[in-house]
């Protein structure tokens, strides 16, 4: 039971980082209709920029999080501007194409700038834990970070869309962007606001891993692995990333857990493909309806 | 020929600047679809417009000009100018119309179907930046539409043919708007939706003082509602005056009121076609 457990809370706090991504993926997705393929080299250089300022200038760990949270909105931002904008009205396949394209170049950027080793980012807390009292389970610093970091992320992107004014005008994009216009919501405004929230979310993402050992400048192929996720929820559902990222991660854990490690990385491109044939639109994704 | 010279003799006779002018507007979608040839209309202040077409005839495609949402069907403005109070904002890009005070109540309704209600004005009160005005104009959207207020937290997808028009309309006076174009209002809707709508519109113009520009392909609701009225087809003006004259009109009730004597097949109608021919050519 309690090995069940704990395997739980590992998945569920990797489960968190395929939340984050996934998030990242719907953001995008909801107010553009572009899968941004450069989602998980945005997170790479996220995390990169925090380890940069806080392993190797010694900037205290928050301090560094919250400068390269506000920088990367601005990354997102600037690459909606001189990318994205001026491909506007292009097939959405061309556009998915620059995505990919993007994130390589980010990834050779990334090489030059921050080397090809591979890094850890050094969490304030690391070493300590909590154990559970009654169950025997432990939670380690870094798995309580995540879990909370991707809750009030969450909750943060819950209140936006719910909520604020840019909340519910990039919905309204995102339901008919043509009426948005017309009700004189600035489209090109909105999208460049989704990169950049897509930018943040990407750098939360990025941070965890890096804090769990994952950080070198291909860890951006790990946001493929979180796409079943985004897929698994529904790829227009906010929710419905969180619930995809944790079922993956729980899922990919207790398989690994139970039946060894070979059986982890089959997993999520099983869910992905059962997912898609039983719901083409995910589990809280809405199924397109054609407007002319 | 010169349409230009129907608008310019057949414009109202005032001084006043119109709050709305179309000069000589010419519209082409995908460079080659001439939509619009050369239209020009004035919409006073204050007013009734109606612009009355069959489909197609490029009744849509004026609206969106005029509220700057043609490029994502790949039409543009190629000549000619559209003037707000004398000001040109034929350039003006859809939000900068919109605060101009130029509120849009697309055809077909068009509600945000995965948005509730209130998520939905909220959403057409984007440009709106004074919280206690939002909810004000709430308010006064509820009082205009009850019905709405007991469907506030629904999606909007889930509503009724009238209940999305109500939306829509709603979502229209959140901005208080100077100049409110309505797109095809009764269009789909059940004969008594189409007369609770008449009334709103009518209600809403005198109340809170807003120049409607409707368009509409039911010439009785457009002639009804408007003071004056235009007559667009093939992208061109082919008639212009006041509602009433208007619809005294003998070509008027033929083609659009169907009080044709006798059927459509029998000379007389044929007649009357030539004759509308002429105009266009």
């Amino acid at each position: 039971m309690s090995f069940f457990l704990q395997l739980t809370i590992s998945g569920l706090a990797i489960g968190s980082v395929y939340a984050l991504i996934a998030l990242g993926f719907v953001v995008v997705y909801k107010a553009t209709r572009v899968l941004n393929f450069a989602q998980g080299d945005m997170m790479m250089i996220g995390a990169f920029v925090t380890f940069t300022l806080s392993s190797t200038h010694g900037w205290p760990f928050f301090v560094a999080l919250g400068v390269t949270l506000v920088a990367s909105f601005f990354l997102g931002f600037v690459i909606e501007r001189l990318v994205l904008r001026p491909m506007l009205g292009q097939p959405v396949f061309s556009i998915i194409i620059v995505t990919i394209g993007l994130a390589w170049l980010m990834r050779g950027i990334a090489g030059m700038a921050f080397g090809h080793s591979e890094q850890r980012i050094t969490f304030p807390f690391s070493g300590e834990s909590v154990r559970l009292p009654g169950v025997d389970v432990t939670l380690s610093a870094e798995n309580i970070a995540t879990l909370t970091m991707t809750m009030l992320t969450f909750l943060a992107f819950f209140v936006f869309f719910q909520r604020t004014r840019w909340g519910i005008a990039m919905r309204a994009t995102a339901s008919n962007q043509d009426v948005a216009q017309m009700m004189g919501i600035n489209v090109n405004r909105i999208s460049a606001l989704a990169w950049g929230l897509a930018g943040v979310v990407g750098t939360l993402a990025g941070v965890i891993l890096g804090m769990l050992g994952f950080l070198f400048i291909h860890v951006g192929d790990t946001a493929l692995r979180a796409f079943p996720a985004a897929v698994l929820g529904g790829l227009d559902a906010t929710g419905g990333a969180v619930v995809g990222g944790a079922i993956l991660g729980v899922a990919e854990t207790l398989f690994g857990g139970y039946l060894g490690g070979a059986y982890r990385e089959l997993m999520a491109w099983i869910l992905l493909i059962v997912v898609l044939l039983v719901r083409p639109f995910g589990l809280f994704g809405s199924k397109d309806i054609e407007r002319v | 020929m010169s349409q230009t010279e129907v608008g310019a003799t057949a414009a109202p006779a005032t001084v006043r600047t119109p709050l709305l002018e179309l000069k000589n507007l010419e519209v082409t979608y995908n460079q080659v679809v001439l939509a619009v040839r050369g239209v020009s209309m004035e919409v006073q202040e204050g007013t009734v417009c109606a612009l009355l077409g069959a489909n197609g005839a490029g009744k849509t495609t004026i609206l969106r000009a005029i509220s700057s949402v043609l490029t994502s069907q790949d039409g543009e403005v190629t000549d000619g100018t559209i003037c707000l109070d004398g000001d040109p904002i034929t350039d003006l890009a859809a939000d900068k119309i919109v605060r101009r005070g130029i509120c849009h109540v697309p055809e077909g309704r068009q509600v945000f179907r995965d948005l509730t209600v209130e998520e939905n004005l909220r959403a057409a009160a984007f440009t709106l930046t004074d919280r206690r005005k939002v909810e004000s104009r709430l308010e006064m959207v509820q009082e205009y539409f009850p019905k709405l207020t007991t469907l506030w937290k629904g999606k909007a997808g889930y509503l009724s043919g009238g209940e999305q028009q109500m939306l829509a309309l709603g979502r229209g006076l959140m901005l208080d708007p100077r100049l409110l174009i309505l797109d095809e209002p009764s269009l789909g809707l059940a004969p008594v939706m189409v007369d609770e709508i008449t009334r709103i519109v009518t209600e809403v113009s005198r109340q809170e003082r807003v120049t409607v520009l409707l368009v509409e392909q039911n010439a009785q609701i457009a002639l009804d509602l408007s003071d004056y009225c235009y007559v667009l087809e093939n992208g061109r003006i082919v008639l212009d005056g006041r509602s009433s004259e208007i619809a005294e009109n003998q070509d008027i009730k033929e083609f659009y009121l169907g009080a044709s004597e006798g059927s459509s097949t029998n000379y007389a109608a044929i007649k009357h076609y030539r004759r509308r021919k002429r105009w266009m050519s």
